[in-house]
C-alpha cells in the first residue's frame, strides 16, 4: 500500500493489454512507481509505445491497472468527483462538432460548473487559449492546432489543481507553443501541478522541474532536470592565458579557453594549464541537452545509467 | 445534471437520423389516408401503427448499440469520462438519450395515427395506450442492447438481443409459467393484437415485468462498463 499520498501517485502498477480472442498479452507498464510533488511541472518522456499514455489514462480512470495501486489527489484512480479538480488533454483530441462556446459550456457543466461561474470560466478559458474570436465557430471546422488549443481551454475551465497533458503542443505553431509554455508557467505560479507528456524535448528542458523517462513500461530515470542534464563523465575546464592549439578540441568562448575533458583526466588537464602558464578560471560538469541524454538513456540497454533521485 | 447533458448530446448527435425517422412516421398517414382523400380501414391503420412502432423500437436499438461503440472509436468518450461523470451516469445518459428519441418518435406516431384514425372515422380512445407500450418496449430492447454492446460489437449486440429477450418463451410448451420471463414477447403480442376493437387492453403485467427486466439489464451493463478499459482500442 502507498504510505504517503501526494498529488498523483503510482505504486508498483502493471498494465497488460489482452485481446478478447487470443491469449497473447502486451505489457504496457511494468512495476511503475512515481509520485508527483505539489506545485511542480513534471516532464514525462519516453519513445512511442513506452507506456506514457497508458500511465496517464490509468490516472484518469480510463483504464484499470492489472496490478498495483494509485491515487489521484489522494483518492483512488477513477474516483468520479476528484476528476472535477483535474484538467486533462488527451493525445488525439476528438471533439463534438459544435460552436466552441457551446462545447466549452458542455464540458464545464459536466464538471459541475453552473452559471454565472460557468459563463465566467468559459470566457476566461477562451481568452487563455486565444480562442475568444472563434467562440461561435464550429469546433469541427477548426485546424488541428486550434482544436488542441480548445482542448487546453476545456482542461482549464474548472480551475484545476492538477493538469494532465498528453502531448498538448504537438500540433501547435511556434507562437502558440510559446503561449502554452507561458500558460503552464503561470499555472505553476498559481500553485497548480502539471504532469506533461511531450516529445518536444526542448520544451520539457525549458519548463520542467523534474523529469521521468519511461522505456518499455519501466521508469528508467526520475529526478531534477538540472541533475539529469549535468554529465557525470565529462567536465569543462575554463582557462585564460593559453593558446587553443595546445589543447585538441578546445574552443574559445568570451575570451576563455574551454576544454572539454573526461572527469578522470580533469586533474591532469588542470596541471597542463598551469604548466603552460595559464590560469584555471572554473571547472564545471558538462551540461548536455535533454535530447542527448534521452537518446543515450533509451537507445542503450534500457538500463538506467544514473541512480534515481 | 451530467446524465441529462449526455442524453441531450445523444439527441443532438443523432439529429439527422431522427429527422429521417420523423419524416417516415409523418409520411405514413398521408400515404395511407391518400392525403386526406381516402378513408383507410381499421386494419390498414392498425398495420401502420404496428409497423412504425416496431420500426421505432428497432431504430432505437440500433442507435443505442452504436452510441457507445462510436464514442469509443472516435475517442470522444475520453474527454467526457475525464470529467466528473461516473460510468453508470454516462450509461444512463446514453440510455435516456436513446429513450428521448424513442419518446419523440412515439409522440409523432401518436399524433399522426390519431389524425389518421379521425379521418377514417375510427375510435381513438384506446389508440394512445400504444404510446406506453411502445416506450416500455423500447426501454427493454435498448437496455438489453446497451448491456450487450458494453462487451460486443454493436451489430452482434442487436442480433443477440433477440434470442436473449425471447429465449424464455421457448420453454412455453414445457411450462407456460416461463412465458412470464419473456415480457418483450408479451409486449410484442400485445401490440400485434391491437386493431381498434373495444376489448383490446394493455398488458399491464408485461409492462411491469419489462420495466424490471430493463432495470436489470441496465444494472448489469453498468457493472461491466465500470470494469471496461475505456481508452483501450476496440476490436
Amino acid at each position: 500500500m502507498i504510505s504517503h499520498f501526494g498529488i498523483l501517485d503510482y505504486e508498483n502498477i502493471t498494465k497488460d493489454y489482452r485481446s478478447w480472442w487470443s491469449t497473447q498479452r502486451f505489457r504496457a507498464l511494468d512495476g511503475f512507481t512515481l509520485s508527483l510533488e505539489r506545485g511542480e511541472i513534471f516532464g514525462f518522456l519516453g519513445r512511442n509505445g513506452a507506456g506514457k499514455t497508458t500511465a496517464i489514462h490509468l490516472a484518469m480512470g480510463l483504464l484499470r491497472p492489472s496490478s498495483g495501486d494509485g491515487q489521484l489527489l489522494s483518492k483512488p484512480f477513477g474516483h468520479t468527483a476528484t476528476r472535477a479538480r483535474v484538467g486533462f488533454v488527451p493525445e488525439d483530441v476528438a471533439l463534438y462538432h459544435r460552436p466552441a462556446i457551446k462545447l466549452l459550456r458542455f464540458y464545464g457543466a459536466l464538471n459541475r460548473l453552473r452559471d454565472p461561474r460557468l459563463q465566467q470560466a468559459c470566457r476566461h478559458a477562451l481568452e487563455e487559449s486565444a480562442l475568444q474570436a472563434e467562440a461561435l465557430r464550429n469546433v469541427g471546422k477548426f485546424s488541428r492546432g486550434m482544436q488542441q488549443r480548445f482542448a487546453l481551454a476545456q482542461a482549464l475551465i474548472a480551475d484545476p489543481e492538477l493538469l494532465i497533458l498528453d502531448d498538448p503542443t504537438a500540433a501547435l505553431d511556434p507562437p502558440a507553443r510559446v503561449s502554452v509554455r507561458k500558460l503552464l508557467l503561470q499555472a505553476k505560479g498559481a500553485g497548480k501541478t502539471v504532469f506533461l507528456s511531450s516529445h518536444l524535448l526542448s520544451e520539457i528542458e525549458m519548463i520542467c522541474d523534474r523529469i521521468g523517462i519511461l522505456d518499455k513500461g519501466r521508469l528508467l530515470w526520475v529526478g531534477k532536470t538540472s541533475r539529469l542534464l549535468l554529465s557525470r563523465d565529462r567536465c569543462e575546464v575554463a582557462a585564460r592565458g593559453l593558446s587553443p592549439e595546445n589543447f585538441a578540441g578546445a574552443r574559445v568562448h568570451d575570451g576563455l579557453l574551454i576544454i572539454d575533458v573526461p572527469v578522470v583526466s580533469q586533474r591532469e588537464t588542470i596541471e597542463r594549464v598551469w604548466m603552460q602558464g595559464g590560469e584555471v578560471v572554473s571547472v564545471n560538469p558538462v551540461r548536455r541537452t535533454l535530447e542527448e541524454v534521452f537518446l543515450e538513456l533509451t537507445d542503450g540497454s534500457g538500463q538506467a545509467q544514473w541512480p534515481s533521485v | 445534471m451530467a446524465v441529462s447533458l449526455i442524453a441531450g448530446n445523444v439527441l443532438r448527435e443523432n439529429r439527422w437520423p431522427i429527422l429521417l425517422l420523423f419524416l417516415w412516421i409523418t409520411m405514413g398517414p398521408l400515404i395511407f389516408g391518400g392525403f386526406g382523400s381516402v378513408r383507410a380501414d381499421a386494419a390498414d391503420v392498425a398495420f401502420y401503427i404496428q409497423q412504425d412502432a416496431i420500426y421505432i423500437v428497432i431504430f432505437s436499438a440500433f442507435l443505442a448499440s452504436h452510441a457507445i461503440h462510436h464514442e469509443r472509436r472516435s475517442r470522444r468518450i475520453l474527454l467526457v469520462l475525464s470529467k466528473a461523470v461516473s460510468r453508470s451516469g454516462y450509461l444512463m445518459g446514453m440510455l435516456l438519450g436513446t429513450m428521448l428519441i424513442a419518446t419523440i418518435s412515439a409522440l409523432a406516431l401518436g399524433v399522426c395515427s390519431s389524425w389518421l384514425a379521425r379521418e377514417s372515422g375510427l375510435p381513438r380512445d384506446r389508440l394512445w395506450l400504444i404510446i406506453p407500450l411502445l416506450l416500455v418496449g423500447s426501454a427493454l430492447v435498448v437496455s438489453c442492447v446497451v448491456f450487450l454492446s458494453t462487451f460486443l460489437h454493436p451489430l452482434l449486440a442487436v442480433t443477440l438481443s433477440i434470442p436473449l429477450l425471447t429465449a424464455p418463451a421457448l420453454a412455453n410448451p414445457i411450462n407456460p409459467a416461463w412465458y412470464a420471463w419473456a415480457p418483450g414477447l408479451r409486449l410484442l403480442k400485445n401490440l400485434l393484437s391491437f386493431g381498434f376493437q373495444p376489448d383490446w387492453t394493455l398488458a399491464w403485467n408485461a409492462l411491469l415485468a419489462a420495466l424490471i427486466e430493463a432495470a436489470l439489464f441496465y444494472t448489469l451493463a453498468a457493472l461491466i462498463f465500470l470494469r471496461t478499459d475505456i481508452a483501450a482500442p476496440i476490436e
